[in-house]
C-alpha cells in the first residue's frame, strides 16, 4: 500500500511588506489618530500590526520620530 | 573591494520635472523604452559580442584548440582566463607599452573605460593606444564592446566620431596584479626653487561625505529611475543636506555638481549598493565601516581616476576630460618627490602628447539675463585646473602652491597620490590624538578634523548623525541615531566609553543617560520595511503550522494576525509543508483585484489577485458584511456613511477615495458611493442642499407627433420640462392655468383628469 501524504496547506506569500509591529495595541491606536501619520499608514493587519505604504518611508520614520518613538528599523 | 560596472557610472543629476518624480502611485517605469536600460558591461558580456572569428584567434594565440565548434566559444575563453595562475604568467610577458594600458585598468579598480578615454590616458603618457592595447585585446585580457563586426572593420585609430560608445572591458583577472609607471622619456619642466603658500588637504573631505551620504541613505532608501537617475524628492532630500551639500571649507576649485560626484563615487566603491531587483539604493551594512574605512581615501582615489564620479551614458566618452586625471598625475611622478611643476608648464607638456579637453557645452539656461560664462583660453589647463585643484586636492593626491615670483598655480604629487598610483608606500598617519572630541550637554558633538581619520569617521558615523562639515565637524546625538548604532551592533555601553575615551571632558551626565532611555526605548516599535508575510486560509491551519514548524537557527515565525505569520528569513520556511496557492511583491504596483457590487456599495475583493493591503485598506472606508463568515475566501465588503465618517475622521479624502477605485477597481466612484460621500461632506465642499420633492402634472398626448408640436412650438416649449415618453410630458407649472391658455391659442382643448 503506498504511504499516505497529508496534504499540503495552501498559503499565500506576501513579500516585501512594509509594516509597524508594535506589543501594545494602544500605541497603534495613538498611531492612528495622529493624521500626519494616519495618510502614510494603508490599513490594520491585527491589533498590534499596522501596513505601511512602502513609498512614505522617510516620512513614515521621521514622523514616528516626532512623536517620541525610536523605532526599530528591520530592513 | 566590490568591483565597478558600467551602472557604477549612473547619473544622479535631477530628475527631470516631467519625469514622475513625486507620484508614488506611478511606476517609476511607465512610459520608458526598454532601451534606456543600461548596457550589461562585465567581461563576459563583452566577450559575448565577439564574433566566433575573432574568438577563435584569441584561444589560437592562448594555446587553447576549441576544436570545431562555433558556439560556446566566448564561455571556453572566459573559462580558460579565469583559471587561477592563467593570467598572471601572461601578464608578466608583456612589453611595458601593454603593461601600462592593463595597469590604468587595475590601478584605477575600474575593469570598464570609454574608449577614448583610455586612448587619452595613454597618448598622454606618451604611449601609442594601439600599440598598447593591440596584445591585451589579442590575448583576451581586454574586449572591446561592442566587438569589431568583422576582421576588417578595425578598431583603431580610437578617434571621437569613429568609435562613439566604444569600451574596453577587461578581465578581473587583469585587474590584480598590473602597475602603472611614469612615462617614457623626459617629464615637464620643474621648478628651480620650491613653490610658496603651499596647501595639502587632509584628504578626509570625500570621507565625510561619503558618510554623510551613508547615513543619509540608512535613514531612508534612494530610489533610482530605469535611467539611473534619482527620483526628485530623494535628489532634493540630498540637495538640502547640510553636511552632505553644505560647502566645502577648503576648496581649490569648486565642484560641479558635488552631489552627483559623492553619489556616483559612494556607488562606485561599494559604499551604497543598487539592490538587486528593485529599484532602491540603499547604504551598505556598517561592516563596511570596519572592513573597508581604512582604505577608503585610497578606494575612493583609485575610482575617481577611473571616472567613477561621472554618469556616462551608453554611447557617452568624456575622452581627454578623463584621461587627463591618470596622465597628468603620471606626469607629476616621473618629476622628483620634491620638485614642483607649474600648472601652466603641465598644461603645455601634456598638450602636446594628448587632445585637449573639449570646453563644456554652454547648457541652455532658463534664467533669463544670466550671461553665459565665456569658454576658456586655454582648454587643457582650464581642465587641469578643474581636476588637479578640485577633487585630486580633495582627495590629498597633489600639494597645491604658488610658483616663484609669478605666483602661478603649481603642484607636487603627494606621498598620497604616489601610492594611489602604486609609486610609492603607504603615506604615513597623522599624528594620533587621543582626544578629539568635545561632547556638549545639548547632544553636539564638536571633532576636530586633527584627530579624525577615516576609521574614526566610519565609528562616530554608526550612531551620531552629521550636521556640519567644515574646518570643526558637528555631529549630534539623538535617539535616531543611537538607535542606528545599536542596530549596527553597538551597545550603549560601547557608544558611551567610545565617547568618553575620545571626548576631552568627561561625558555630561544628561548625555550618558539620553543614551541608556533611548536604547531602552527601542523595542516599543519595529518597523519592517520589507518583510514576508504568510497568509493561510484560516486561523486553525495557522496554528498547525506553528506547532510543526521545524526549529532551526533563524528566528522562529511570529504571528501578527489571526491567519498571518511573519518570517524574518524566507530560506526558514518549511515550503515542502505547503503548497503556495500566491505569491506577492508589494514592491510592484497594487493590481485591480476589488469588484463592486450591482448595488454600488457592495465591494469583494478577489482572493486570488488581493493582497493584504486591500483588506485593510477597504476596512478604512467599508464594513465587513455581518453575514461574511468568518472562513470565507470572498468577503463582502460594505459602504456606508457611517463608515465614510470614520474614513475622513482618519483622514481619507473624496480625491484620495476616488484614487483607490480607480487602483483597486479598475473604474470610476459608483453613483451611489459618491452619493454618500457627498452625504458626509467627504470633499469638504460642504453637506448637499435639501432635496425637494412635489406632484408633477403630467401631459397626455393623443399622438407623439402632436407632443412633437407642441415641443417645439414657441408657445408651448417654455411651459414643457421633461418628456417621458412619446406621448407623455411633464407640465412645468403644478397650475395648469398658462398651458391651458396657450393651447386654447392654438385651438386645442385640454382637459384636467
Amino acid at each position: 500500500m503506498p504511504p499516505t501524504h497529508a496534504p499540503r496547506t495552501p498559503i499565500k506569500l506576501h513579500r516585501n511588506v512594509a509594516l509597524i509591529r508594535t506589543e501594545d495595541p494602544l500605541v497603534v491606536e495613538e498611531l492612528m489618530a495622529r493624521k500626519p501619520l494616519a495618510r502614510l499608514i494603508a490599513g490594520r493587519l491585527s491589533e498590534t500590526v499596522l501596513l505601511v505604504r512602502p513609498d512614505d518611508e522617510a516620512a513614515l520614520l521621521e514622523e514616528l520620530r516626532r512623536m517620541g518613538h525610536a523605532p526599530r528599523v528591520v530592513r | 573591494m566590490p568591483p565597478a560596472s558600467c551602472d557604477d557610472m549612473a547619473m544622479t543629476d535631477p530628475t527631470p520635472d516631467d519625469l514622475p518624480a513625486d507620484d508614488p502611485d506611478l511606476d517609476p517605469g511607465e512610459g520608458e523604452g526598454d532601451g534606456a536600460s543600461p548596457l550589461p558591461c562585465s567581461y563576459r558580456s563583452a566577450l559575448a559580442t565577439a564574433g566566433p572569428w575573432r574568438l577563435r584567434a584569441i584561444l589560437k594565440e592562448l594555446g587553447v584548440d576549441p576544436g570545431r565548434r562555433s558556439l560556446g566559444l566566448d564561455e571556453l575563453l572566459a573559462d580558460h582566463l579565469d583559471d587561477p595562475g592563467t593570467v598572471g604568467p601572461i601578464l608578466n610577458a608583456l612589453a611595458p607599452e601593454a603593461s601600462q594600458a592593463i595597469g590604468l585598468f587595475a590601478r584605477t579598480e575600474t575593469p570598464s573605460w570609454p574608449g577614448i578615454a583610455l586612448a587619452e590616458a595613454l597618448l598622454g603618457s606618451g604611449i601609442d593606444p594601439a600599440r598598447a592595447l593591440d596584445r591585451p585585446l589579442a590575448l583576451g585580457l581586454i574586449a572591446p564592446m561592442p566587438a569589431p563586426d568583422g576582421p576588417d572593420d578595425l578598431l583603431f585609430p580610437l578617434e571621437r566620431g569613429r568609435v562613439a560608445g566604444l569600451r574596453f572591458v577587461a578581465h578581473p583577472a587583469a585587474l590584480e596584479s598590473a602597475r602603472l609607471r611614469p612615462p617614457i622619456g623626459e617629464g615637464p619642466v620643474t621648478l628651480r626653487e620650491p613653490a610658496r603658500l603651499v596647501r595639502e588637504s587632509d584628504g578626509l573631505e570625500p570621507v565625510l561625505r561619503l558618510a554623510a551620504l551613508w547615513q543619509l541613505a540608512d535613514a531612508a532608501p534612494l530610489k533610482r529611475t530605469r535611467q539611473g537617475d534619482l527620483y526628485k524628492r530623494d535628489r532634493q532630500r540630498l540637495d538640502e543636506d547640510p553636511a552632505l551639500a553644505g560647502p566645502i571649507s577648503d576648496v581649490l576649485r569648486p565642484l560641479v555638481d558635488p552631489v552627483s560626484c559623492w553619489v556616483n563615487l559612494a556607488r562606485s566603491v561599494g559604499l551604497l549598493l543598487d539592490e538587486p531587483d528593485s529599484d532602491r539604493i540603499v547604504s551598505a551594512s556598517p561592516e563596511f565601516w570596519g572592513e573597508h574605512g581604512v582604505h577608503l581615501p585610497q578606494m575612493i582615489a583609485s575610482r575617481w581616476l577611473g571616472g567613477g564620479d561621472l554618469r556616462l551614458g551608453p554611447s557617452e566618452d568624456p575622452g581627454p576630460s578623463l584621461g587627463l586625471r591618470v596622465a597628468s598625475l603620471l606626469s607629476l611622478a616621473s618629476a622628483g618627490e620634491d620638485d614642483w611643476l607649474r600648472l601652466d608648464d603641465l598644461s603645455s607638456w601634456l598638450g602636446a602628447r594628448m587632445h585637449a579637453p573639449a570646453p563644456p557645452e554652454p547648457k541652455p539656461d532658463r534664467r533669463r539675463g544670466r550671461a553665459e560664462p565665456p569658454p576658456p583660453e586655454d582648454p587643457m589647463l582650464d581642465a587641469l585646473l578643474d581636476a588637479l585643484l578640485g577633487p585630486a586636492y580633495l582627495l590629498g593626491l597633489v600639494r597645491v602652491g604658488e610658483a616663484g615670483p609669478s605666483g602661478r598655480p603649481a603642484v607636487q604629487l603627494s606621498p598620497r597620490g604616489r601610492y594611489v598610483l602604486g609609486l610609492g608606500p603607504p603615506p604615513p598617519p597623522p599624528p594620533r590624538i587621543e582626544q578629539f572630541l568635545f561632547v556638549q550637554p545639548n547632544f553636539e558633538i564638536v571633532a576636530y578634523r586633527q584627530g579624525m581619520n577615516p576609521a574614526l569617521i566610519g565609528r562616530l558615523s554608526r550612531f551620531a548623525r552629521w550636521e556640519q562639515l567644515g574646518s570643526a565637524l558637528t555631529l549630534r546625538l539623538n535617539s535616531d541615531s543611537i538607535d542606528r548604532g545599536l542596530a549596527s551592533g553597538l551597545s550603549a555601553g560601547e557608544i558611551r566609553d567610545w565617547l568618553g575615551k575620545h571626548a576631552v571632558r568627561p561625558l555630561p551626565d544628561g548625555v550618558s543617560g539620553a543614551i541608556d532611555t533611548w536604547a531602552g526605548r527601542r523595542d516599543r516599535l519595529t518597523y519592517f520595511s520589507s518583510a514576508t508575510l504568510i497568509e493561510f486560509g484560516s486561523p486553525s491551519e495557522l496554528e498547525e503550522a506553528l506547532v510543526d514548524w521545524p526549529e532551526g537557527t533563524a528566528a522562529p515565525p511570529v504571528r501578527v494576525a489571526d491567519r498571518v505569520l511573519l518570517v524574518e528569513d524566507e530560506g526558514a520556511i518549511p515550503f515542502r509543508r505547503f503548497r503556495l496557492a500566491g505569491a506577492r511583491d508589494y514592491r510592484r504596483p497594487p493590481e485591480s483585484c476589488v469588484e463592486v457590487g450591482p448595488d454600488g456599495v457592495s465591494l469583494t475583493a478577489d482572493p486570488a489577485r488581493g493582497d493584504l493591503f486591500v483588506e485593510a485598506e477597504l476596512s478604512r472606508f467599508a464594513d465587513l458584511d455581518p453575514e461574511t463568515s468568518a472562513d470565507a475566501l470572498r468577503r463582502r465588503y460594505v459602504v456606508s456613511t457611517e463608515s465614510l465618517r470614520r474614513a475622513s475622521s482618519e483622514g481619507m479624502t473624496a480625491a484620495s477615495l476616488s484614487q483607490w477605485y480607480a487602483h483597486r477597481t479598475g473604474g470610476k466612484l459608483p453613483p451611489a458611493v459618491r452619493l454618500l460621500s457627498r452625504l458626509v461632506d467627504l470633499d469638504g465642499d460642504g453637506p448637499p442642499p435639501p432635496l425637494r420633492a412635489d406632484r408633477p402634472l403630467l401631459l397626455r398626448a393623443p399622438s407623439a407627433e402632436i407632443l412633437d408640436g407642441l415641443f417645439q412650438h414657441p408657445d408651448t416649449r417654455p411651459l414643457l420640462g421633461d418628456r417621458l415618453g412619446p406621448t407623455a410630458a411633464i407640465v412645468r407649472s403644478v397650475d395648469p392655468t398658462a398651458l391651458r391658455e396657450a393651447l386654447r391659442r392654438l385651438g386645442v382643448p385640454l382637459e384636467l383628469a
